[in-house]
């Protein structure tokens, strides 16, 4: 069971991973956009973060700068849930200058989210 | 045609026409004119020569007319020796005879001014037997005197005694005297001057003595000319085979004495057309190689004009063609402030525009991309969760009408996804991220996705490639993989149909192919099978969800790798995909 922070702008995408992994037991926060996810990282530590990185105003890629900046964060594990297609070397180029777990490419189903919620 | 031709031919015509044509006409007219005055004023000369001439010979008749005349001295009862002093009178003051002689009625030469030739019979010469008739008469040629060793003229006339015929006087007129008539001419203007006699034997060269009496210029074309003339003169420029070859000459007739009609000369001088005409050859020579460096100035400033067009023209089509090959940041670098840079702004402007355009529309496909899809995300999402019971129980209806949203969900997002796809493949924007990867590797990986639905169906699956390595974008040929073999596991049968993937190296290239036992394809659909939203069967399609892109896009992603698709089939027999990649690695 593990503690784990979802950020995305899409509410209906955040309530969808809420409950598949409420479902399997796991304890869910959720912050509607990056601005929101910024303060909760500062305030509280998770097992694990599901990062969007499209997202209006403040990007997961602001995100990921903060984290990188904040020296406390340094244990923070963010996995990358994108809409977008970016290619290898641009999923290679932040997994290079963020700190984070891996790039994952939606839609991302049932099976799929509870696997690597497990892997992490 | 270039512009830079469709400018110079014309202005080349146009100056032919308004300057050369001209310019060549009034010179022409020009040269005509000086050449016209170098043969009048030719002829004048002859005309002035063959009058001196005339005139020499009028005076010897009239002086042979003045010493026969009944009253005079030689018709009276004087001896011949008194009569030969007064014809050493008459020499001394003529100045003309080298002698002068005395010949009786039967011929015979009995006194001579120079006391030679005395005792010859001269019976059968022309000058005597046409004296003795009582005629004055003048010889048509010289002669050769032996006694005196020159060429001579004869003059005679008869002499009377007690108003009998009893004697002939004759004058030998050499021909030194009409050399010294002609050659102040021959100096002052380097003329070659000939004179002929009636029969046209030449009676006088100034440049090969040797033929005077042993040529005959009867047939030349100007003597016939100024025989046939009716003012006596005629001129002609001769050929090289003449006697006086390439030559301008002039030709004057002209009776020697006033009485014989048949009896004439013929004076013809004649100068080189070379220096005939060496005016106006000089004139003509200036003429073309000034029509020729006009030609080369008017050349070298039309290609200087025309440059001054052509230069902005190519520079736009430059920058048009850098556009086209998909630079859209190129642009027309503007030179000059007239009509070329206006259209290189207004230009400039519509590329700016299009490439805002363009970026737009990239854009606009990127947020189409993402916003088509999230949404997608939740539907599918929740639908599988109600499927799978995690939202509580739901009655078998509900279970397959909520199956039907998942299904169409999932295609939903399958299709915007290969739109995109194609699309980009379409503009030429597939980003390839290529790396060394090995075929057994990627192979795997969709057999990893498509092995359970295999196994469900009972298609057996397997994997026979080799463990080559190849440059490719692995998500990408990944994709063709998936679309291959998830065609081909719609097209076997169920429980015993068999999928096989395969690898070859081929003239460098790894091939990989995909066989199947399914239907196949009919041979006049194979063509078509890569072509967007082509689908062999519709209902067949329909029912197996695909988009009809899967193939097309599969071919575009092995094209942009260098590499080629193509299938082999026969209807009920089972189909093969190739598709080549290059091969990686240090190979």
């Amino acid at each position: 069971m593990k503690n784990i922070l979802i950020i995305d702008d899409n509410k209906d995408i955040v309530g969808l991973f809420k409950t598949i992994l409420e479902s399997s037991g796991h304890k869910c926060v959720t912050a509607n956009g990056g601005k929101e996810g910024i303060a909760l990282l500062r305030s509280k530590s998770f097992d694990l973060t599901l990062l969007d990185l499209a997202m209006p105003e403040v990007s997961g890629i602001d995100v990921l700068n903060e984290v990188k900046k904040d020296p406390k964060q340094k244990s923070t594990k963010i996995l990358v849930i994108t809409a977008s297609s970016p290619t290898e070397s641009e999923t290679d180029r932040i997994k290079r200058e963020y700190p984070i777990l891996d790039i994952v490419k939606k839609p991302i189903n049932k099976t799929k989210l509870l696997e690597l919620v497990a892997k992490y | 045609m270039k512009v830079r031709a469709k400018i110079l031919i014309p202005t080349l015509i146009l100056c032919t026409l308004a300057v050369v044509i001209p310019s060549v006409i009034g010179v022409y007219t020009m040269i005509q004119a000086l050449e016209n005055e170098d043969i009048l004023a030719m002829k004048k000369d002859a005309n002035n020569l063959m009058t001196n001439l005339s005139i020499a010979i009028s005076r010897r008749v009239a002086e042979f007319e003045v010493i026969t005349y009944p009253t005079a001295y030689l018709n009276s009862q004087a001896t011949t020796d008194e009569k030969i002093d007064f014809l050493k009178n008459v020499v001394k003051s003529s100045k003309s005879y080298i002698t002068m002689s005395i010949f009786d009625v039967n011929g015979i030469e009995i006194g001579d001014t120079m006391n030679i030739g005395i005792g010859n019979d001269a019976s059968n010469e022309e000058f005597f037997k046409q004296a003795i008739t009582g005629k004055i008469y003048r010889g048509d040629k010289p002669e050769f005197s032996a006694p005196i060793q020159k060429h001579v003229i004869y003059f005679s006339g008869p002499i009377y005694k007690d108003g009998k015929i009893d004697g002939v006087v004759v004058g030998r007129y050499p021909l030194d005297r009409i050399y010294r008539l002609i050659s102040p001419l021959q100096e002052e203007r380097l003329f070659q001057i000939n004179l002929l006699s009636s029969d046209g034997t030449l009676i006088y060269s100034s440049a090969n003595k040797k033929d005077i009496l042993s040529k005959n210029l009867g047939s030349e074309p100007i003597f016939e000319n100024v025989i046939d003339s009716n003012n006596n003169v005629a001129h002609q420029i001769s050929d090289e085979k003449s006697y006086l070859p390439n030559s301008l000459i002039v030709g004057v007739k002209s009776p020697i004495s006033q009485d014989s009609g048949s009896d004439y000369w013929v004076l013809l001088i004649s100068r080189h057309v070379d220096d005939a005409f060496s005016v106006p050859q000089t004139l003509q020579n200036q003429l073309i190689i000034f029509g020729a460096i006009l030609t080369v100035i008017v050349i070298i400033s039309v290609l200087f004009v025309v440059q001054k067009f052509t230069d902005p023209i190519r520079d736009l089509r430059n920058a048009a063609s850098n556009i086209a090959n998909g630079n859209l940041g190129a642009r027309y670098n503007i030179k000059s402030n007239d009509e070329f840079g206006d259209l290189g702004r207004s230009f400039n402007a519509m590329i700016s525009a299009i490439q805002k355009t363009n970026i737009e529309k990239e854009e606009f496909a990127a947020m189409v991309s993402h916003e088509l899809k999230t949404p997608l995300i939740p539907i599918s999402g929740y639908a599988e969760l109600f499927l799978d019971g995690s939202l509580g129980q739901i009655t078998p209806e509900q279970k397959e009408k909520l199956h039907i949203i998942y299904e169409n969900s999932i295609r939903l997002t399958n299709l915007i996804q290969d739109i995109l796809d194609a699309r980009k493949i379409e503009l030429g924007k597939l980003k390839l991220d290529l790396r060394d990867e090995s075929v057994k590797e990627v192979v795997k990986r969709s057999i990893d996705i498509f092995g359970p639905i295999a196994q469900q169906r009972g298609i057996t699956l397997s994997d026979n490639t080799e463990d080559v390595i190849v440059r490719c974008d692995t998500d990408r040929i990944l994709q063709v993989l998936n679309n291959i073999i998830s065609n081909a596991i719609k097209f076997v049968p169920t429980q015993y149909g068999t999928i096989s993937i395969n690898s070859r190296i081929e003239n460098g290239l790894v091939m990989l192919s995909i066989k199947d036992n399914g239907i196949g394809i009919p041979k006049e659909k194979q063509d078509d099978l890569f072509k967007k939203f082509y689908q062999v069967d519709k209902t067949l399609t329909r029912k197996s969800g695909g988009t009809g892109l899967g193939l097309a896009i599969s071919r575009g992603i092995v094209e942009s790798h260098g590499g080629k698709i193509w299938v082999e089939s026969e209807e009920n027999h089972g189909t093969v995909v190739h598709f080549t990649l290059p091969r990686g690695g240090k190979n």
